[in-house]
């Protein structure tokens, strides 16, 4: 009994000794925790449970340090600023689920908006679409009539230009035309304007060599811009040999300057009509090789109209 | 001499008491507290797993070594020191599982709210190529079209 009475008045002498200490660094930042109201009210709407713990440790803490029982006051206060950590995580916990919802949100308005901002777009496009289609339509139609037009003033001008030319002036531009084709000679005669044309096969050939066709082309070009010409293809040869045999073959060699002109060329073959001479109406020396080259020719005459 | 005794003796006294009115009325026993300690570490492992960013490592560590100190107690029957060591550790533990959860809880919001943004930005993207078209399509209709 003497010792009891002896111990609790130790204790008190103690408990009113520390009573006046100063309040550890740990409690003093408690203090801050568990007395800021904005802070508590958060923590109470989100954690009640952890917040009722930890202001039991506070209190048990503040006991401690009236009583100036250290370690208890260090116990009671780590309890209570753990716990109170522990409700902030908690908070922060609760903030970061509300970011997902407010998210989820989010991404539901975005979804119903850009399914509107679709239909919309398909919508303005399908119009778009349309009017550019109408408007290329137009463009199209305007150009076709720009060429329609076109062509009519070419072809009013030419036609003037064709009304104007004498039968004799014609002739006259047409032998000038065909004096223009290389490899060609050009004159006239009394059935027209004759071309003529030579080397244009091999020895004794009929196939037409393909470094004649420029000049065959140039011939049909000429066809072409005087459309009223018939015109006939004569074949010749030299004088050598057996002279049914220069006959075939100079109708032969017509004959394939008259088909290239239509099968290559597109002219009407009505226009064209082809024919072998043989060795009649020489141009120039058969006892001469340069002449003999001459004569064997083709002549294609624009038969006057 | 005799005062500096005194205020000891009064200081251990009182820890003593308020420990001893804490827990005076808890009659667990030895086997109570090393299961309590093994059930602690266990789930403290799996916070442990949990924890890809290491955010409560050092809270894990802490709690590991008052999980030795109050084996230790139990081991030597101080069982008022182990009650104590075990509170403050599951406090600590519970601390731990917190910040890693919150870890986890603010990744998803992180994720969740760049998804809505790539979802706002996807709107706005058709909204932008809408109001283009509009403006296409009341130039074609100022021409006549």
């Amino acid at each position: 009994m003497i010792r009891a009475s002896r111990i609790v008045i130790l204790a008190g002498v103690a408990a009113a000794a520390c009573g006046s200490a100063p309040r550890p660094a740990a409690l003093v930042a408690l203090d801050g925790k568990m007395k800021d109201p904005a802070h508590v009210a958060r923590v109470q709407a989100v954690s009640p449970e952890l917040y009722k713990e930890a202001e039991v440790y506070y209190a048990k803490a503040n006991t401690a340090y009236d009583d100036g029982d250290t370690k208890t006051i260090e116990f009671y206060t780590d309890l209570a600023s753990v716990t109170m950590a522990t409700a902030d995580e908690h908070v922060r916990i609760a903030d970061a689920d509300a970011a997902v919802e407010a998210s989820k949100g989010r991404v539901s308005t975005a979804g119903a908006a850009k399914t509107e901002q679709d239909a919309r777009l398909a919508d303005l496009s399908g119009r778009v679409a349309r009017m550019e289609r109408i408007a290329q339509l137009q463009q199209q139609q305007q150009l076709s009539a720009a060429d329609r037009a076109q062509l009519a003033t070419e072809l009013a001008k030419q036609k003037a230009a064709t009304a104007q030319l004498t039968p004799l002036a014609e002739q006259k531009a047409l032998l000038d035309d065909a004096s223009a084709i290389p490899l060609a000679a050009a004159r006239q005669d009394s059935r027209g304007v004759v071309i003529a044309l030579a080397d244009l096969f091999k020895p004794k050939k009929t196939q037409i060599l393909p470094t004649a066709h420029g000049t065959l082309k140039a011939v049909a070009e000429l066809a072409r811009k005087y459309p009223g010409y018939q015109i006939t293809v004569d074949g010749y040869t030299d004088s050598r040999g057996n002279e049914a045999a220069n006959l075939t073959l100079s109708a032969a060699r017509a004959q394939s300057v008259a088909q290239f002109l239509v099968d290559s060329e597109k002219l009407e073959f009505t226009r064209i009509k082809s024919s072998g001479h043989g060795a009649e109406n020489p141009i120039a020396d058969n006892s001469k090789a340069d002449g003999r080259a001459k004569n064997n020719r083709v002549e294609v005459v624009f038969i006057l109209p | 001499m005799l005062t500096r005794k005194l205020a000891m003796t009064a200081a251990i006294f009182a820890v003593s008491a308020v420990s001893a009115a804490a827990y005076a009325d808890d009659d667990r026993d030895a086997a109570h507290y090393t299961s309590a300690f093994e059930k602690l570490g266990t789930s403290l492992a799996e916070t442990q797993t949990a924890d890809t960013t290491n955010v409560a490592a050092t809270d894990v560590e802490r709690v590991r070594t008052l999980v030795g100190q109050g084996q230790a107690f139990v081991a030597s029957e101080k069982l008022e020191e182990a009650a104590l060591i075990l509170q403050r550790a599951q406090v600590i533990a519970r601390f731990a599982r917190a910040k890693v959860e919150r870890v986890g809880a603010e990744a998803r919001a992180a994720e969740a709210t760049a998804g809505a943004s790539a979802a706002e930005k996807a709107a706005a993207d058709v909204k932008a190529q809408a109001d283009a078209m509009q403006t296409k399509a009341k130039d074609l209709e100022a021409r006549g079209f």
